[in-house]
């Protein structure tokens, strides 16, 4: 998968369109295929530094897209059900 | 993670999340809301203001632009920066006329906020419910203009100023409260 990351902090050239592995799901995490990401000062800040975050960071605060994967505990839901995405949405509505 | 409702496409979904955090932490570290605190809100208003060439449609100012002023910057601070006048085709004369403006309704003067061109006399600071409603005068607050179409993003800059009726029904408040 792509991510936008950077290295080290600077301007707009420190952006670093690279691959990245597809990140595993663990304890309560989702895996979520994003379809949209918002693009916030707050992105630009952890880019120039002002912000302090842990290097190598990929960028961006929030998003929308379709869950993929979800780890067993998330939502307190059984491990032993596979959760696709139309039983999730149902299983949310329900909650 | 908040399940999107049908009906709101993923754009719109992503720039929701963000936007509602600044009012999370707006009444938990800026000011930690607390038993008996009230707010008033009223429609947000459309601001004035020049847009970027070939843009309309400015959608309502929502956000946190608003609060700066309350803290004597913004707005309240445009005779330090006459620059940003012309945002509202304004001029430097303007610019200082704004912030005098706001000393009509605030309590204060800012103890480190202070402006050259007014003698280094602190921003206004603290707005005055009382005096909002007797001078007539709302707060005046500098802001980027947003389209109403998400993604598209900032579309130009002006003022807006909040609707005198959510002061009106705070004083009736604040009245009632300390019994006024």
């Amino acid at each position: 998968m792509k991510a936008i990351k950077i290295n080290k902090y600077g301007g707009p050239e420190a952006l670093i369109y690279d691959d990245i592995a597809v990140p595993e799901v663990n304890g309560n995490q989702a895996l979520v295929k994003v379809a949209a990401s918002g693009v916030n000062f707050i992105d630009i800040y952890q880019r120039s530094g002002l912000y302090s975050v842990s290097l190598p960071y990929t960028l961006g605060m929030e998003a929308a897209g379709v869950v993929e994967k979800i780890a067993p505990k998330s939502l307190g839901l059984s491990p032993a059900t596979a959760w696709h995405l139309e039983e999730y949405r149902e299983a949310t509505r329900n909650m | 993670m908040v399940l999107l409702p049908d009906g709101i496409d993923f754009s719109s979904g992503a720039a929701v999340m963000l936007q509602g955090m600044t009012a999370h932490y707006l009444t938990r570290d800026t000011y930690r809301l607390k038993s008996g605190d009230r707010w008033f809100t009223a429609p947000a208003q459309i601001p004035k203001g020049l847009y970027f060439p070939g843009y309309s449609d400015a959608n309502a100012d929502i956000g946190d632009s608003t609060i700066t002023e309350t803290a004597g910057i913004g707005g309240f601070a445009m005779a330090a920066a006459p620059a940003i006048v012309t945002f509202v085709s304004g001029t430097p004369k303007d610019a200082v006329n704004a912030t005098m403006e706001m000393y009509e309704i605030t309590f204060t003067e800012h103890k480190y906020f202070t402006i050259a061109p007014l003698d280094f006399h602190g921003t206004p600071t603290g707005i005055d419910l009382r005096k909002v409603i007797e001078t007539g005068i709302t707060p005046r607050v500098n802001t980027g203009i947003a389209h109403k179409k998400a993604g598209v993003g900032q579309i130009g800059a002006g003022l807006v100023r909040p609707p005198m009726k959510i002061f009106e029904e705070a004083l009736v408040a604040f009245a009632e409260k300390y019994d006024i």
